[in-house]
């Protein structure tokens, strides 16, 4: 039998585990005698584990206000958001993970690898501040989920930063390197 | 002998159709009758004048006629009322609303209570009637007909008239009677528009406290299109203007007042316990700022609103990033208030952008007193609370951590901490 490839696999079991976390979080309503909203720590988790993803609720923004306070099927319009760009966010992991490895010759860095490379870097810089806010606004009235939350939006944004960074690094090694070395 | 009879037979078959939003349908059998000819006895059946309306979010209420034209006699009507509950009926029975009754009841809105109010007509004219599902009368009032639901059982007429919960006749609202409707928008707004051409007519719209059913206004929604929608977001706290006893809206309103006098007058101890550098920052002018902005204070207990409303826009790339995390789910603020107890207000966390503190309250949990007097300074620990987290954007955990308080403490903790430090003491409780 044919294996599916980690391009759809992944962005399928991330989007099934985030539908059944969204959906547990839903069903838990917090401690008594809070005045602001409590967040539960599945949703906190769910949002941690695909946090690049939690960036696309950002286009809610250019949406009309009772848009982007709709809900369908039970899912917020910014969880619904959220629910895309997981699989968006998950396919492309897949498709780094089905990629040639480094065996392969670097090209010569252009403009355009610069940028690619920067923009994820820039990811993980405005990933790495919403984990320490994350972690020190204790989002939602819940202290452990905020931390594990914060935890995995600073992971996500050292993995986007060094893998960008390395990228860059190797492709401007690779312009460094004579021509007649490389043959 | 031998002979035959010719025998013709029709039969009516009145069913409900229930469309899913999945694509599955469900018939739902109302009734069959039989029209019939033989030789020459006959008697023929029509079903006519079904109308229906939501009832809750559980199905609907039907209503129909079934004329029945025997060869002998003259023709006899009957009226019927039917629930449904998902895609099964409820209860289907006959009923008689009014003497001398001429057509079924045409049910057009939804009570509070879950009764219904509809015009059924007669022989001697046309009526308001208010009813039970089952098709019990509760009242009758001639020649009206209803307009708008509202909270407390009531009835506004397309009159102008304003019913009680047994259809007495308490007052006029003004903005009907002169022809308008609320706004799309409606209370927040304060404005009425005009039936006829769709332009404001009025800048003073008198507030109407909703129904929250789903068919709490003729029409179902502002704009008349005819869908059934649970319609305030926003519903004004309970208010009695000229009350010795203050209702919820007055009191909150008066400890608003109080606290921005304080806010505008040197407060050292404000610097101490709330502003310096070692608990939450900021200056007290600014807060002060911030709490001289429009207030807006609903009733959490009716509201209708996406909880994520709660998510304020705040300012600054800050604002935007906390914006970004917060969401609360696809439930409403009545939900929200419901689905935990000791739940008394919940305040949007930041306030939008350049708005004042939103806060919905459970009105009960208002103390019903002015300034001065222990309960009054409750109500002003409250609103400085609230203000706290609009204005910082901070969570009650956050600021209990910040204001050193016992984060196993329930965040009424963070009222009481205002009132000792500041405020003076005040009472612990209200005691309505």
């Amino acid at each position: 039998m044919r294996q599916l490839g980690p391009s759809l696999a992944l962005p399928t079991l991330q989007f099934l585990l985030a539908v059944a976390l969204l959906e547990w979080g839903h069903h838990l309503s917090g401690p008594p005698g809070l005045d602001t909203p409590y967040m539960p720590t599945p949703t906190l988790v769910c949002f941690g584990i695909s946090a690049p993803a939690l960036l696309l609720k950002g286009v809610l923004l250019l949406l009309p206000l009772t848009w982007r306070l709709g809900s369908v099927l039970g899912f917020s319009a910014g969880e619904i958001a959220f629910l895309a760009g997981t699989i968006i966010l998950w396919y492309f992991v897949g498709r780094a993970t089905e990629g040639p490895r480094s065996s392969a010759p670097m090209p010569r860095i252009t403009g355009e690898v610069l940028l690619v490379n920067l923009s994820v870097a820039g990811t993980g810089i405005l990933l790495f501040f919403m984990g320490v806010i994350a972690v020190r606004s204790h989002q939602g009235n819940n202290l452990a989920g905020s931390i594990v939350e914060g935890a995995l939006f600073i992971s996500w944004a050292l993995t986007l930063i060094v893998h960008s960074a390395i990228r860059i690094a190797r492709h401007l090694r690779r312009e460094h390197i004579k021509p007649s070395a490389v043959a | 002998m031998v002979g035959y009879v010719s025998y013709n037979t029709t039969t009516w078959h009145l069913r409900l159709l229930r469309v899913e939003t999945t694509g599955d349908s469900y018939e739902i059998p109302l009734g069959d009758w039989q029209s019939y000819e033989a030789n020459n006895n006959f008697q023929s059946v029509y079903v006519s004048n079904v109308s229906l309306i939501t009832n809750a979010d559980q199905g609907v209420l039907a209503s129909y006629e079934v004329d029945t034209y025997p060869n002998t006699g003259s023709m006899t009507s009957a009226f019927y009322l039917a629930t449904t509950t998902g895609p099964s009926i409820a209860s289907n029975t006959q009923v008689a609303m009014v003497p001398e009754q001429a057509s079924p009841v045409q049910p057009m809105l939804q009570r509070q209570d879950g009764s219904f109010v509809g015009v059924v007509s007669s022989s001697v004219g046309s009526f308001m009637v208010g009813f039970t599902p089952s098709g019990g009368t509760l009242f009758t009032v001639p020649n009206d007909s209803p307009q708008i639901a509202t909270s407390n059982n009531g009835v506004i007429g397309t009159s102008g008239t304003t019913y009680d919960q047994s259809g007495n006749v308490t007052g006029q609202n003004a903005t009907l009677l002169a022809g308008g409707l609320p706004g799309w928008l409606a209370n927040p707004l304060s404005m009425s528009y005009s039936i006829a051409s769709g332009t404001i007519t009025a800048s003073a719209f008198t507030p109407i406290s909703y129904a929250s059913t789903y068919a709490a206004l003729l029409g179902g929604n502002n704009s008349g299109t005819g869908t059934n929608i649970q319609q305030e977001w926003f519903p004004e706290l309970p208010s009695c203007p000229l009350a010795s006893t203050p209702c919820a809206k007055e009191a909150i309103r008066n400890a608003l007042g109080q606290l921005r006098v304080r806010m505008y007058n040197p407060c050292p101890l404000c610097s101490t316990y709330v502003f310096a550098s070692n608990k939450l920052g900021s200056t007290q002018q600014q807060f002060y700022e911030f709490l001289s902005r429009s207030p807006r204070f609903f009733d959490g207990t009716r509201s209708n609103a996406p909880v994520n409303v709660l998510c304020g826009e705040g300012s600054g790339a800050g604002g935007f990033l906390q914006w970004l995390f917060c969401d609360f789910g696809s439930g409403t603020v009545a939900q929200y208030m419901a689905s935990s107890t000791g739940r008394t207000a919940v305040t949007q966390t930041p306030s939008d952008s350049g708005e004042g503190i939103m806060t919905f309250f459970v009105p009960s949990s208002i103390c019903d007193s002015l300034s001065p007097s222990p309960q009054a300074i409750l109500n002003q620990a409250t609103v400085f609370h609230e203000s706290l987290h609009g204005y910082y954007g901070r969570y009650d955990l956050d600021l209990q951590i910040a204001l050193g308080i016992d984060t196993a403490l329930p965040s009424v903790y963070i009222s009481y901490y205002l009132e000792d430090n500041i405020l003076g003491q005040g009472a612990s409780a209200c005691g309505n």
